[in-house]
């Protein structure tokens, strides 16, 4: 249930939110379905990046970044449980 | 030497694999999907702007209640303040309004009803920095309005703001010249050096000029349009003493951040 509101409440900041508060949604997503980060962070290129843009794919490069940082806290506390 | 929980939680090195079935699974579903809308950016680059456009206007509509539902808390005294000094300007515009008016007719009767064409399409903007990540702007006009990419954007006044990178049949997207590595030529000062104006997001610009050309603090900045219009002003120089040109900091005429309304040329630029 949790985590499903957390993905709609990504979903819904990419639209309403200042950007900083998407990349923020991505990676508390990201700490519960590691690779969500990565799949907004395409989402966020394809709603607002025109083709050609000059800079770099910042919503991607956010989403690798959130979805690493994810994987890492999840694998620490699965990893925390494991030996608890 | 004691080890940090972080180490002893066992997580990393021993216990756990890196990867098991399951994850390696969800890991090729989320890459297909990936992939697949990729793909579908390149065939469809535009088809996403046109599925979010509904939802950029139910944002605007629901920012706009939740203003009026905050002005329920605000001090009683300070809203009769606002009230007293609104009916004061409400005052003074109706005079003012009055007094164009009578000018109005006045020249109406001089030289008749001829008005211009208007200079291009008005378009609402749905989205802004900083909702979208690299300076750019979703405006409610595509191309059933005559909206076509390359067309100029302008703010109020006649500002120049950028140009439509994208256009839907409803909707288009604006690449403003304050875009991160966006270059756009223009001048400096009244004696308009040319240079090379950079997007730094945000609305910022910079640009790199010699350093004996004499540009200071307060020089306008120019872009190309009917004329040379002004997009912002010199607020700082970075001057290094080794190096033959300075770095000239720029701030926008028109803030990014509160940009509601914005006029589309109806020609596409060069």
């Amino acid at each position: 249930m949790m985590r499903a509101v957390l993905i709609v409440f990504t979903a819904i900041s990419l639209v309403w939110l200042p950007w900083q508060w998407t990349v923020g949604f991505m990676i508390v997503v990201s700490t519960m379905v590691p690779l969500a980060g990565i799949v907004f962070g395409v989402l966020i290129d394809l709603v607002y990046a025109p083709v050609g843009i000059a800079s770099l794919p910042l919503g991607v490069l956010w989403g690798a970044v959130a979805s690493l940082i994810g994987y890492l806290v999840s694998r620490f506390l699965r990893a925390r449980i494991i030996n608890a | 030497m004691k080890r940090s929980s972080f180490l002893r939680a066992k997580g990393f090195g021993r216990g756990v694999r890196l990867f098991n079935p399951a994850s390696l699974r969800g890991g090729a579903i989320v890459l297909g999907i990936v992939v697949i809308i990729t793909v579908a950016r390149v065939v469809f680059p535009n088809a996403f702007v046109s599925a979010f456009t509904p939802l950029w206007k139910s944002g605007d509509a629901a920012a706009a209640s939740v203003g009026a539902v905050g002005t329920f808390f605000t001090d009683k005294q300070m809203l009769a303040q606002k009230v007293e000094s609104l009916q004061q300007e409400t005052g003074a515009l109706m005079n003012e309004n009055s007094a164009l008016k009578a000018r109005l007719e006045d020249l109406t009767r001089l030289v008749g009803t001829r008005t211009e064409p208007a200079p291009g399409v008005l378009a609402g903007v749905l989205a802004r920095p900083p909702v979208s990540p690299y300076d750019v702007l979703v405006v409610d006009r595509g191309t059933r309005h005559g909206v076509n990419s390359g067309a100029f954007v302008y703010g109020a006044g006649g500002v120049p703001l950028g140009t439509i990178a994208a256009a839907t049949e409803n909707s288009s997207r604006v690449l403003l010249y304050s875009s991160p590595g966006k270059e756009t030529a223009g001048w400096i000062g009244e004696a308009k050096i040319a240079v090379s104006i950079k997007g730094q997001g945000s609305g910022a610009f910079y640009a790199e000029v010699p350093r004996e050309t004499g540009v200071v603090v307060g020089d306008q900045v120019y872009v190309a349009g009917p004329g040379a219009l002004p997009v912002g002003a010199v607020i700082s120089i970075d001057a290094n003493p080794a190096a033959t040109e300075v770095r000239v900091r720029i701030r926008p005429v028109v803030n990014p951040f509160s940009i509601t309304w914005v006029t589309v040329s109806s020609h596409a630029g060069l």
